[in-house]
């Protein structure tokens, strides 16, 4: 009787140890200083929505870590002609709620994106669609007004997941708050500015996920977020401001992941006036800037000297460049050269943005040393867009290529015919440039369209369009025994490759 | 009294119009375009055209504001421009934090900050009384970020005590109420004390005394009474403060109340959450004053009386 009582209190422990450790390496919780504007894909273009939805949903080709097109929803695709690409779906892959992804339901979200009513922050990628067409349940095609072959890459993007017609019908304007997709983890709740719960979806077509629950937990403070990550509250810390990265030290229990990201910063001219319109002023401020002293002095260290209008890894980037050295005689040279032996003043226009100001300080006593004198005024963010698409001489900007392709990087911000609010708020305008930016727009092979990229950031380059000042590092705190993260430049970042160690 | 309390709730009326007035004018005054805002610096001129239009942006001011205040009567404070949410809804998902987190700050200053006072006041330039003064004067002086930081780093960081910050258990409270209340319970304690002080130099109190009540009765019951009148004022303006959201320990604490959703919605523009907020705020910080104008009352029959008349 006693070895009985004995064997079951054994079997009891046994059980209840297992159970606890499960429970301990079964939630991963990832602490993020922002909340999620929304899980509806249509009404977001943020890095705090896009956490959550990317894992909820599948998009129809995904982007390998090398930045690759690799399948995901679409199991092949074909470019029948210039203008219509079609995808063959994965068969028997299911939404959340049972519903098997279908053609139709690719055309349905698609169609709801372009709609202007849905507003849809994220439209902009979907410009060139002009219809997608249901071939059949699992072929579906898309028609463009105009050859787009960075459509696959802009297919890769968070916002565009795939939508269940039925979930989103059905849910109305509550949508946002009850989100169905195909994605390794299924949505629970969301608790707002506090928390959003996921769960594994066993059902999930691709690999699983290696952890059964994901919680998103929202943490606006640094330094909170720090202690989160110290005693164990979070075990990944999205975000980290650069000046916590020296608390990741051996020991401590924490590890950083550091990495590049595709979002740039840069002093942009308006090409128009005097004297920004001469290259070899351009070229002189290009030189007179100290890009390693705006990386440790702006940036505390969390961001690289930039080498041309593209962020390295984004396609067609262009290898071969190197940024412009830091030479002030040079500078003074080619100022002097260009009529202005004395330099000149000019007010430097900045918005509202801490970086902002650092960077422009910094700029002021660099820009000095060659006779440049520069005065900073503030302008607040959404009148400094519109500023900035009407013209201002000097000001700083910053891009994001969010896509991974050249085209985003580089149409918007170059191409003479985006003059103004569509990007070009330098009114840059070089006919060779204009011409290989329309051509890679054009051109399906993908190696023909690497080389024009690189060819026409090479011109780019050479015209000193901008002062290319940096781009911005990535810093992503994790407990030591968070095990599997893969970075991720475009900041969307797959979690159900983590597990514990 | 139902009479003076009509009277109070009807004065509500005209202060919330000019609440509103003021928000929509300041909000009209920043600078910057929601509809530019929404779809960010890559859209389409077309699309921005078009989103301003349904949003009726380009209606004339007044007409934005008279259809604002039409709709606040109703308590329909629109949908916010971020997430497209009832703003009323967004109000209420945040009021109970900010409701429990005010709650426990002012109920943990008062069990501190009224018997400080009283006991300092009864004891004046004692040990106790100078060692009150002097934190309360810190207290009072303490940045509440600083304090919320370092009650992290030595509570749960070092010790291991409590969780960091966000909710869900009354551990989860603690910190955030310490951080909040202790600039309350020095307000508190200051008050009371000055106002004791005040009270016990009376003529009463000494007839009191003379007539051979014990020291514990002549306090608690006579002097305390009547030094509590300046005190509730304190409170209740202390508690309408609190309401509107502590933005910083709101922040620091990860604590999802009316403070944080403020704070981000102004920063993201999303004008119908910020003209709600203050509205709804502003609301009650004079239910709260009308509540202690009430409270006067009961504690002393003098204001009473004026009511009656």
């Amino acid at each position: 009787m006693k070895k009985a009582l004995a064997l079951l209190v054994l079997a009891a422990v046994l059980v209840l140890s297992s159970a606890w450790a499960l429970a301990a390496g079964d939630t991963l919780i990832v602490g993020n200083p922002t909340d999620a504007v929304s899980l509806d894909p249509h009404r977001t273009n943020d890095a705090a929505s896009a956490l959550p939805m990317f894992q909820i949903y599948d998009t129809l080709v995904k982007l390998s870590p090398e930045m690759t097109i690799e399948p995901s929803l679409a199991e092949s695709w074909t470019q029948i002609d210039e203008n219509t690409l079609e995808f063959k779906l994965h068969q028997g892959v299911k939404f959340h709620n049972g519903e098997e992804l279908k053609a139709s339901d690719v055309k349905f979200t698609f169609e709801r994106h372009i709609n202007p009513e849905t507003a849809a922050p994220a439209a902009f990628m979907l410009s060139t669609l002009a219809e997608v067409n249901v071939i059949d349940d699992y072929t579906v095609q898309f028609v463009t007004k105009a050859p787009c072959a960075s459509l696959l890459y802009n297919l890769t993007h968070v916002d565009m997941g795939i939508l269940n017609e039925k979930a989103v019908t059905e849910a109305g304007d509550n949508y946002a708050n009850s989100p169905v997709g195909t994605g390794p983890y299924k949505f629970v709740s969301w608790k707002k500015n506090q928390e959003i719960k996921l769960t594994r979806n066993d059902e999930y077509f691709g690999e699983k996920a290696k952890t059964a629950n994901l919680t998103i937990r929202i943490i606006p403070e640094g330094a909170t977020m720090m202690a989160e990550l110290q005693t164990g509250g979070v075990d990944m810390a999205l975000n980290i401001g650069s000046q916590f990265v020296p608390m990741f030290q051996p020991g401590t229990g924490l590890k950083l992941e550091q990495f590049n990201t595709f979002t740039i910063k840069y002093l942009s001219f308006d090409h128009r006036v005097a004297p920004f319109d001469d290259v070899r002023v351009r070229q002189a401020i290009n030189y007179a800037t100290n890009k390693e002293a705006i990386v440790k002095v702006a940036y505390s260290g969390c961001a690289e000297a930039l080498s041309g209008p593209l962020p390295k890894n984004i396609n067609g980037y262009n290898e071969s460049l190197v940024p412009y050295e830091y030479n002030v005689e040079k500078a003074k040279a080619l100022l002097a050269e260009a009529g202005y032996p004395d330099g000149f003043s000019q007010t430097l226009y900045i918005s509202d943005k801490e970086i902002d100001t650092k960077i422009a300080t910094v700029l002021q006593a660099q820009l000095k040393e060659i006779g440049i004198n520069v005065d900073i005024q503030v302008i607040e963010w959404g009148t400094y867009l519109q500023k900035t698409a009407e013209g201002l001489p000097m000001f700083l900007l910053g891009w994001t290529t969010v896509t991974a392709d050249a085209d985003n990087g580089l149409y918007a911000n170059f191409h003479s015919s985006a003059w103004g609010s569509q990007g070009n708020r330098t009114f840059y305008k070089n006919e060779k440039v204009d011409e290989l930016l329309d051509g890679g727009r054009a051109e399906f092979d993908q190696e023909a369209r690497k080389a024009m990229y690189q060819e026409a950031c090479q011109l780019i380059y050479d015209d000193a369009a901008w002062d290319f000042l940096t781009a911005e590092l990535y810093n992503l705190g994790l407990r030591e025994n968070v095990q599997g993260f893969i970075p991720m430049s475009t900041t969307f970042f797959d979690l159900s490759t983590i597990y514990f160690d | 009294m139902l009479k003076f309390i009509g009277k109070r709730l009807l004065m509500l009326i005209p202060v919330l119009i000019g609440v509103s007035l003021i928000v929509f004018t300041l909000m009209q005054l920043s600078p910057g375009d929601p509809a530019m805002i929404i779809l960010g610096a890559q859209a389409a001129p077309e699309d921005i055209a078009i989103l301003r239009e349904s949003m009726g942006l380009n209606d004339p001011l007044i007409v934005q504001f008279f259809r604002f205040l039409l709709g606040m009567f109703t308590l329909d404070f629109g949908t916010s421009y971020k997430d497209g949410m009832p703003v009323l809804t967004k109000l209420l998902e945040a009021l109970p934090y900010t409701a429990e987190l005010t709650f426990c700050a002012v109920l943990l200053a008062l069990i501190i900050g009224i018997p400080a006072g009283i006991i300092s006041a009864t004891r004046q330039y004692s040990i106790f009384d100078r060692i009150a003064s002097v934190l309360a004067l810190i207290g009072f002086s303490t940045p509440n970020f600083w304090l919320s930081i370092m009650l992290i780093l030595v509570f749960s960081v070092n010790l291991k005590w409590l969780p960091v910050s966000g909710t869900g258990s009354i551990l989860h409270l603690v910190l955030p109420s310490i951080a909040l209340g202790v600039q309350s319970a020095a307000v508190f304690t200051r008050m009371t004390r000055s106002s004791m002080l005040e009270v016990l130099n009376m003529d009463y109190i000494r007839t009191a005394r003379a007539k051979g009540l014990s020291e514990r009765v002549v306090i608690l019951k006579h002097a305390l009474k009547n030094a509590l009148i300046p005190v509730i004022t304190v409170v209740g303006l202390q508690i309408g403060l609190l309401f509107g959201g502590a933005i910083l320990t709101e922040t620091v604490f990860a604590w999802p109340g009316v403070g944080r959703l403020m704070i981000d919605s102004i920063r993201a523009k999303d004008t119908p959450v910020v003209q709600g907020g203050v509205i709804f705020t502003a609301s009650i910080f004079v239910f709260i004053n009308l509540l202690v104008d009430i409270l006067y009352a009961y504690v002393d029959p003098r204001v009473k009386a004026q009511y009656k008349s």
